[in-house]
């Protein structure tokens, strides 16, 4: 999956350029239904979620810049924030369901020969597994649960002043592991 | 809690709109808090690679990129996401009608004939002249336009076609208002006619108070017919190649 392309394709978006609209939407349809199906178990909001994004793009309400770091991952967040939304106005609960992190904590996870992002998987895998157990879950409860900081810091039996400083510390270790290509570079 | 504890309850989107704004102002002039959240957006957001493959539905793509380029109009209702499971029936196997239709031309005509007065008012309902309806001649339904589906007799309701285009292709944006509401697993189907023999073009079922919506992207064949009727039907159920219940609303193209 290469970020420069996603760049370009984004650009020529903004141009209203309806063949690039298509074309990233047929690099990102699958991974991004995935995410949000896994994060609210539900096919209509995963297809709503995926539909509002490429509005966002379309109508040119999500702006994307070098400065927010990787095309892809600004593109994970605004699908994430857009399932948070649709399942908040849905008045849906729980947001997420909790066992979508527990491939990780499988110690012999089978990746998918298949898999579209299987090499992304890959290497996404390897930083987790460096994660202690504490970390795996605080990054779980975050990124897959969506939990405020008060609800974190009550699942993980901490104080609330400890949550940041754990996140970022398990971060910092991700960042490491996932190597240079959390630093906005492409990424092929 | 001081503002830069709130950057993750700001990540999570978790904040009241009022602290939401007062963080935002905040995090113009905290460095530090940029730069977490950035690292918060860009590693968390590649561990969105785990996600485990879920196939979208077939007919996905369709729909929303016809939604999203629906947006630049300002003019339609975008389809609610509920309603695209019978959609997506009724659309799947639209490949394979058009020779099923031929075949049953006679069985349909007289499923329609018995509910379909528009069809055969001043016309022999034997004939293959697309003749029928009140439109001096026939077009394809390349332009652009919007009409007023009419109620049969006894039937409540009204809804609206409009024909707008969208690159190279042309979709049919219906919106119903104040129909029955549907039972079990009744859909309000949609129907091209052509002659005698009626060709589905979406479904769609009623929110609570009647109202439903459904955008239909027409292939580049179903564009270049000469259409006489757009027909909605109440089908005891989705997916009927042929109309199985009768007409709601109809007009002449």
């Amino acid at each position: 999956m290469k970020e420069q392309n996603d760049v370009v394709l984004y650009n020529r978006i903004k141009e209203r350029d309806k063949k690039a609209l298509e074309l990233l939407y047929d690099k990102y349809e699958r991974i991004l239904y995935s995410f949000v199906y896994r994060l609210t178990n539900s096919s209509d909001i995963a297809e709503e979620a995926v539909q509002e994004v490429f509005i966002k793009l379309w109508r040119g309400k999500g702006v994307y810049s070098d400065g927010k770091g990787k095309f892809s991952s600004w593109l994970f967040t605004i699908t994430r924030n857009t399932a948070i939304d649709i399942v908040r106005k849905r008045k849906t609960d729980p947001i997420f369901s909790e066992e979508i992190f527990d491939f990780i904590e499988d110690d012999h996870p089978q990746i998918d020969e298949q898999l579209q992002w299987k090499e992304e998987q890959q290497r996404v895998r390897h930083a987790v597994s460096k994660l202690s157990e504490d970390q795996k879950k605080i990054i779980q409860s975050v990124y897959f649960k969506g939990l405020t900081q008060q609800k974190v810091a009550e699942e993980q039996q901490i104080p609330l002043g400890t949550v940041k400083g754990r996140v970022r510390l398990a971060l910092r270790k991700l960042k490491t592991y996932l190597g240079t290509d959390a630093e906005g570079r492409a990424d092929s | 809690m001081s503002m830069c504890n709130k950057l993750i309850d700001y990540y999570n989107d978790q904040l009241t709109s009022h602290e939401k704004k007062e963080f935002e102002m905040h995090l113009k002039n905290c460095q530090s808090c940029q730069e977490e959240l950035r690292e918060l957006e860009e590693v968390l957001g590649d561990l969105t690679y785990l996600t485990p493959e879920q196939s979208p539905p077939p007919e996905m793509k369709q729909r929303i990129l016809a939604n999203v380029f629906e947006e630049d109009q300002g003019e339609t209702k975008r389809e609610p996401i509920a309603l695209k499971n019978e959609k997506q029936h009724a659309e799947s196997k639209k490949s394979n009608k058009k020779s099923i239709i031929i075949g049953l031309a006679a069985a349909l005509l007289l499923s329609l004939a018995g509910n379909s007065y528009f069809l055969l008012k001043d016309e022999d309902k034997g004939k293959q002249e697309p003749n029928v309806s009140v439109a001096p001649q026939n077009e394809p339904l390349t332009s652009e336009k919007t009409m007023k589906l009419q109620a049969e007799p006894n039937v409540s309701g009204e809804a609206t076609a409009s024909l707008t285009k969208k690159g190279g292709n042309l979709n049919v944006v219906i919106q119903a208002n104040n129909l029955k509401n549907v039972k079990g697993n009744e859909v309000y189907q949609v129907w091209l006619i052509k002659g005698d023999k009626p060709h589905p073009a979406g479904a769609f079922v009623t929110d609570k108070n009647g109202n439903g919506t459904v955008v239909y992207t027409m292939s580049q064949k179903e564009q270049t017919e000469k259409w006489d009727v757009m027909a909605i039907t109440l089908e005891p159920n989705a997916n009927n190649k042929t109309p199985k219940g009768n007409i709601v609303l109809s007009s002449a193209l």
